[in-house]
């Protein structure tokens, strides 16, 4: 039987440095939800992912977010990502040194592994890892590279991909996973994220252009300014902003009789 | 009536040292030579590990009667299993003796509470044939005497060189004689052991390794000792000689416990066109100063060391690393990577020295530690000096950093607990430092008592 988990932020306020970027953002995204959220630069999405993963740096200074009911800001990152909370980051950080193989071994046996300490078995890990390298075109040599050492920008994309399958989460936030990359990569990118649609698995996809979002078709479009969500609809808001512009919905909403 | 405060080796040791191995004239004589310069030579002055006369004399006069005592075992042979088990001996070392692999050698000394030195020894016959000698020094002495007499204290680490130095010549109780004949290569890394057990109070190891022409050797040393005892004080050398286009890969690790006072000299003297490739891994001792040396004399020499420590808890490392260019078209490199927890000190000191004649050479150091803790200070020191116009390259680059809160969130981010994160972190902050090892074994054995070490300090993370 699918079991159906929800992400809840409730009037959330995230401030980074002392200022305050995030102001009183509502959303719920349920598993089975493809939910896109759209925005101009500097209207605090990115820094509403980092809040939601638990970056120390980001300061949550009112309201709530709850997974199944439980206190995700009072879990440590890794916590989070144990209970089934996925970010494809936008910028990676490089860890020199580590494999990538190693690296989502240890990340698959600290999300499924279980309280056993066995972990996953080694020949059952290579074999989804050469299924998922598959999926996302890419090289299966990628596994001995350092941690998105040297990483183009798309590989850095196509690697976050590769986690997130590897991982099966439960929410994934895709903070501008399409930023910098051509038609053919997006459509990889899409087709992982596709891959994983159904009853357990739910997405936030952050995006400032609409591009990514003709290839995973979103249940739901938000449109975030100045920290808050302003409007949401359905996919057709994305197609609407595409043709107008944040210009002119900013306009719009100038204007409360229109 | 003046008081005698002067630092001195009392003659009543020495005898006792000399008489109970019943030692040739010569190296009797060597010994006292070495006494003498002991008491002449100053204290050494270590700018970060300040060593007091008066704290030397102390921690001396509690080691002489010690030297002095007659051991109630002899010094001996323990071959089985079993009996090194008995002398707690770890189980990683016991591994190592029980390995010999074909075409190797190895070696287990383990100094006794008692005074006294067994050693347990295999090598593959055929490297007996051609002349290899993988043996404890004092019976070395016996078995290859004019090698040992040629080499030890003379060239690479004479008792002039320093006060610890001739201290060391002086006293030595414990060592062995690594020597590959002209022209014979070793296949196999050859291990060597020397093990104390607790209740030792003091050590003085001696390693001398001579290659003669063309000779090839990969030597890889282990210095340690089991926790309990009231502590030790061990002041060691280790000395390398390589010969015309000689080879030596030498790695040693320092695995004292952290009760251990430990102060090492190590230095190669290369002959033209030989090499020495040092792998240095530091990681015990509570209070450890080591230097290591290529004296770059022949033409065509070349030297390239990588060095790896660890310091947790309150250990105090200082570790000092040198290249002295003498001859021409000499080369040499200084890899150095340091990992500090706990309220641990490390100091890490390099020094390039281009004397002028030696031209055409170049050298270069880098070294970075990782700081983990609040309380952990790390120095780095990297210096060059260059007294020849002709140089083909010379530079340093040193850093201290602490862990890159980016990168952990991004580990913490896939599930990874804190403590597995940050060790994961410092493999990879090691791994480029470690794949420059040329010798697979030695990478393994410091990946696996950095893995130790990283236990220890943040507990079983289940990696």
């Amino acid at each position: 039987m699918a079991s159906s988990h929800t992400l809840e932020i409730r009037d959330l306020h995230v401030s980074v440095d002392g200022k305050p970027i995030v102001k009183g953002l509502t959303l719920t995204v349920r598993s089975g939800e493809v939910h896109g959220l759209m925005g101009p630069n500097g209207s605090g999405k990115t820094t509403l992912a980092f809040a939601l993963m638990g970056h120390p740096r980001y300061t949550v200074d009112s309201g709530q977010v709850l997974f199944d009911g439980e206190d995700v800001l009072a879990m440590e990152p890794d916590e989070r990502a144990r209970k089934g909370l996925f970010l494809a980051f936008q910028y990676p950080a490089e860890v020199p040194g580590v494999t990538v193989a190693n690296f989502l071994r240890l990340a698959v046996n600290a999300v499924h592994g279980g309280d056993s300490g066995k972990g996953v078995p080694v020949a059952e890990f290579q074999k989804m890892l050469l299924e998922k390298l598959q999926m996302l075109e890419m090289d299966r040599s990628f596994a001995s590279r350092y941690l998105n050492e040297g990483f183009s920008g798309g590989e850095k994309k196509r690697h976050e991909m590769l986690q997130m399958a590897l991982l099966r989460p439960k929410i994934a936030i895709l903070d501008e996973t399409d930023s910098g990359l051509d038609i053919d990569a997006i459509k990889v990118v899409a087709r992982a994220v596709n891959s994983m649609r159904g009853p357990e698995f739910g997405a936030l996809v952050i995006t400032h252009y609409q591009r990514i979002l003709r290839y995973i078709e979103p249940d739901y479009v938000h449109v975030m300014m100045d920290g808050r969500i302003v409007r949401s609809g359905g996919k057709e808001l994305a197609e609407l902003l595409e043709e107008k512009g944040y210009e002119w919905l900013r306009e719009q909403l100038a204007q409360p009789s229109a | 009536m003046a008081v005698e405060t002067a630092l001195r080796v009392p003659p009543s040791t020495l005898h006792a040292i000399t008489g109970r191995r019943r030692e040739p004239a010569w190296l009797a004589e060597r010994r006292r030579e070495a006494a003498q310069r002991f008491q002449e030579l100053p204290m050494p002055r270590w700018e970060r590990t300040p060593l007091s006369e008066g704290e030397l004399a102390g921690r001396l006069e509690a080691v002489w009667p010690y030297l002095e005592q007659p051991p109630s075992a002899r010094d001996g042979r323990a071959d089985a299993v079993q009996e090194l088990a008995a002398l707690a001996v770890p189980a990683d070392v016991l591994e190592t003796w029980k390995a010999r692999r074909p075409g190797s050698a190895v070696l287990v000394q383990v100094a006794r509470a008692d005074g006294s030195v067994v050693h347990a020894a295999w090598m593959d016959p055929e490297l007996a044939r051609q002349g290899v000698v993988v043996a404890p020094l004092s019976q070395a002495v016996e078995q290859l005497e004019s090698v040992v007499q040629e080499h030890l204290a003379t060239r690479a680490l004479p008792a002039s060189f320093s006060k610890l130095a001739a201290l060391a010549a002086a006293v030595w109780d414990a060592g062995q004689l690594v020597y590959v004949p002209a022209g014979v290569q070793v296949a196999q890394p050859v291990e060597v052991v020397l093990w104390a057990e607790p209740g030792r109070r003091a050590l003085f190891p001696r390693t001398l390794v001579v290659l003669g022409e063309q000779a090839r050797l990969a030597l890889v040393e282990t210095w340690g000792s089991s926790p309990g005892g009231e502590g030790m004080l061990a002041v060691g050398g280790v000395e390398l000689v390589t010969q015309p286009y000689a080879r030596l890969d030498y790695a040693c690790l320092q695995r004292w416990d952290s009760q251990v006072t430990a102060f090492t000299h190590r230095r190669a003297y290369l002959e033209n066109d030989s090499q020495v490739e040092w792998a240095i891994g530091e990681f015990g001792a509570g209070l450890a100063r080591s230097d290591f040396e290529a004296q770059l004399h022949g033409r065509g020499s070349s030297s390239h060391s990588v060095m790896v420590f660890f310091a947790g808890q309150r250990q105090h490392l200082d570790l000092a690393s040198s290249m002295e260019h003498r001859g021409t078209h000499t080369e040499s490199d200084i890899v150095a990577r340091g990992v500090l927890t706990g309220q641990a000190r490390g100091i890490y000191q390099a020094v390039t020295h281009i004397r002028s004649g030696a031209r055409s050479s170049g050298s270069w150091q880098k070294g970075n530690i990782l700081v983990l803790s609040q309380d952990a200070r790390a120095d780095a020191n990297p210096t060059v000096i260059v007294e020849e116009n002709d140089v083909l390259r010379a530079g340093h680059a040193a850093t201290v950093g602490k862990v890159d809160p980016e990168q952990l969130f991004y580990l913490m981010s896939r599930g990874l607990p804190h403590a597995l994160a940050v060790q994961l972190m410092v493999e990879g902050f090691l791994q480029p430092v470690l794949e420059k090892i040329p010798v697979e074994a030695v990478r393994e054995l410091i990946r696996d008592l950095v893995a130790r070490r990283l236990q220890e300090a943040f507990g079983a993370a289940g990696s």
